[in-house]
């Protein structure tokens, strides 16, 4: 295995030209990804590598580009669809609800919707609150669906490349701040199995459980807390559905103390299950102190920049959690 | 060296004297507490009798076929002990002293830690260190919480000593003679019908120190048995016995459990010697007089701030009093022998008995 450092997004380019290349089932489409780029530039040149008929530009319908997607993919098609802001899914609910997610068991198994879903999530852009949303818990809470969130360049890729193998719908829900990030990824086209989260780092104080930016501000703030003599494990969740709790569970038993850490607003949030999952299992006697959520405001994003910050966790407020934990009970 | 002597034990209710039937020792013999000295028949079976001190027998005070009365001294023994109950109470010769401070300090101090109100509150403690006490089998209730929360952690656990900050209730393993005395002693307890009233009324003034209330409480009980002599009476022979004078057995709690020496309660009882009687019970030290027969029974277990006590009877006794709490009110249990006794006639000692607090 060879490895370079290149950014998430060009990690997810070639993700999907590596994919392409292997198989020539596997197409994209989406609003504005052809000449243009992508909304955020993650298609970049792949128009002019792959063509128009692979790299198809769609007008602005989201229930039309998922409507398409579906009926391609049932009929043997490798569709990976863009969508441009997470919150426009919206628009195409009914096409990844009520189609995608459940035709394979509607029809007796006889057919599958192989079909990418991939979607920019989170504030942090000034974009206000129609397009800032973290809305992964809705599509966790659909039986059918897989819902991945990569935190990483390199599994940006892996993540993305096993989701075009999947038989089965798979949303990837991509953090807009991690785009430009850069990290270690390998140039072979290589998988990260869904159904498996990620120990980043290991430590006996407690363990820091975080989805999407979130796993970066929290190896963030494991470097702030190291440097006062605390160590704490921090975990990146990964895959969402389905869910693998057993590195959780083992780093809950370890420590005793966990923070389920997460950009979206907390009632109903997906940490409300990781704590459920906790509370209902023989990690329960384990804890030393109360399960802790630290988590995003339950408001709309706010434009104003000061707001926006102030309502999802930051690095400092992940610190903070931290101490507070350890103070109990 | 102190003298000590070994005397006929009282080992049933009814056993007033005892037949020595073969000696197990000689004179100049060094015994133990515990060996066998002698066999001895009472009325009902043939019982072997165990040194209560330990050390060189100097003389034996008797030979095979004498009738020996209970009390009387069988053995003298020349002892190091000058325990007369030859340390039975005494603590465990490694246990550190530091502990038994700690321990007498549990008892005596006033109930002002959350964790040991029982009757009010469950103990708070995180599922790790409930699920270490259950696996090293302790209760959470002897285990002290270091966060100021007083919310008991995992690490609590951990470093609890068992010997430590445990209740002498809870001792049963070095509590095994006091435990086998009083199994011999209450053997007839069960056949008293018995049935406990409980009283409650506006707090009266009274000491915070045990031993001071103890004195006040057993001067006011003694005069109510006096005031109803009907009432202190032993039932035998079916008829009714009045006892002449008032003997509380006054339970006091001391490192390895409860003792009770049985204090005559007279007029002319000098409070300061009751006081240092009541003293040294709770350094388990008794004297051999204050080991006898008692007619009545007083426990002050106001500490532990009881919703009501139901006593057992010690024969001859035909009532015990139980002081369960003392604020905001005075709440206490009476116990009594049903054949001597009725609930009507019980209201009223226990009217005269708050009066004489008064």
């Amino acid at each position: 295995m060879s490895e370079r450092i290149i950014t998430y997004s060009e990690a997810i380019r070639e993700a999907i030209a590596q994919a392409m290349q292997e198989d020539e089932r596997v197409f994209m489409l989406g609003e504005d990804i052809g000449v243009y780029g992508g909304a955020f530039g993650v298609s970049g040149d792949l128009y002019h590598r792959f063509g128009a008929e692979r790299i198809r530009d769609t007008p602005i319908s989201e229930m039309g580009i998922v409507g398409a997607a579906v009926g391609a993919a049932l009929v043997g098609m490798k569709p990976i669809v863009e969508i441009q802001f997470s919150d426009f899914t919206a628009q195409a609910m009914d096409q990844i609800v009520n189609q995608a997610a459940k035709i394979h068991f509607m029809l007796g198994g006889e057919l599958s919707v192989p079909m990418v879903l991939r979607a920019p999530v989170g504030s942090g852009t000034g974009a206000a609150a129609q397009h800032s949303q973290s809305l992964e818990a809705w599509f966790a809470h659909v039986p059918g669906l897989k819902v991945v969130m990569p935190a990483t360049a390199q599994d940006a890729k892996g993540l993305l490349l096993a989701a075009i193998d999947d038989p089965n719908p798979v949303i990837v829900l991509e953090h807009k701040l991690l785009y430009k990030t850069s990290g270690p990824v390998t140039e072979e086209a290589l998988r990260t199995p869904i159904g498996t989260c990620n120990v980043l780092r290991s430590g006996s104080a407690a363990v820091v459980v975080a989805t999407g930016v979130m796993v970066s501000r929290s190896l963030e703030a494991a470097d702030i807390l190291k440097s006062e003599g605390i160590d704490i494990a921090v975990i990146d969740v990964r895959t969402l559905s389905p869910l693998d709790m057993q590195p959780i569970e083992d780093a809950v038993q370890a420590t005793g103390r966990v923070l389920l850490v997460q950009e979206a607003p907390k009632h109903v949030g997906f940490m409300a299950e990781v704590s459920a999952r906790l509370a209902e299992g023989v990690s329960l006697y384990s804890l030393e102190a109360p399960i802790k959520r630290l988590a995003g405001w339950d408001v709309p994003i706010p434009y104003a920049p000061q707001l926006e910050r102030a309502v999802v966790p930051q690095i400092p407020d992940i610190v903070a959690s931290v101490k507070d934990l350890l103070q109990e009970p | 060296m102190p003298q000590v002597a070994i005397v006929m034990p009282k080992m049933s209710m009814t056993m007033t004297e005892g037949e020595l039937l073969i000696w197990h020792v000689s004179v100049g013999q060094v015994i133990n507490a515990g060996d066998v000295v002698c066999e001895v028949a009472t009325d009902k079976v043939d019982m072997e009798v165990e040194a209560t001190a330990s050390g060189k027998i100097i003389s034996l005070l008797g030979n095979p076929g004498d009738v020996i009365e209970v009390g009387t001294p069988l053995v003298m023994v020349d002892s190091e002990e000058d325990d007369l109950l030859a340390g039975i109470f005494d603590a465990p010769k490694d246990e550190p002293q530091v502990i038994e401070d700690l321990q007498l300090k549990s008892v005596a101090a006033p109930h002002s830690q959350p964790t040991v109100d029982l009757a009010t509150q469950s103990v708070q403690a995180t599922p790790k260190a409930r699920a270490a006490a259950r696996e090293n089998n302790l209760s959470l209730i002897d285990i002290t919480p270091s966060r100021s929360s007083g919310v008991i952690t995992h690490e609590d656990v951990l470093s609890h000593d068992s010997s430590d900050s445990q209740l002498p209730t809870r001792d049963l393993a070095a509590r095994l003679k006091t435990r086998m005395a009083i199994a011999r002693a209450l053997q007839s307890s069960t056949t008293i019908p018995t049935f406990s009233m409980t009283f409650e009324t506006p707090a009266v003034v009274m000491a915070t120190h045990e031993i001071n209330r103890l004195v006040v409480v057993a001067s006011a009980w003694a005069a109510a048995l006096k005031q109803h002599p009907e009432l202190h009476v032993k039932w035998q022979d079916a008829n009714t016995h009045t006892f002449d004078e008032v003997v509380i057995a006054i339970s006091v709690m001391a490192q390895k459990g409860v003792v009770t020496p049985a204090l005559n309660i007279s007029n002319t009882t000098n409070v300061q010697d009751l006081t240092t009687i009541l003293e040294n019970a709770k350094q388990s030290k008794i004297a051999l007089d204050h080991l006898g027969p008692s007619t009545t029974g007083l426990a002050d277990l106001a500490d532990l701030e009881l919703a009501s006590m139901s006593g057992i009877l010690v024969a001859p006794q035909s009532t015990a009093l139980t002081i369960c709490a003392i604020n905001p009110v005075l709440r206490f249990s009476i116990t009594a022998d049903h054949r001597v006794a009725d609930p009507a006639d019980i209201s009223l000692l226990a009217k005269s008995f708050i009066r004489n607090l008064r």
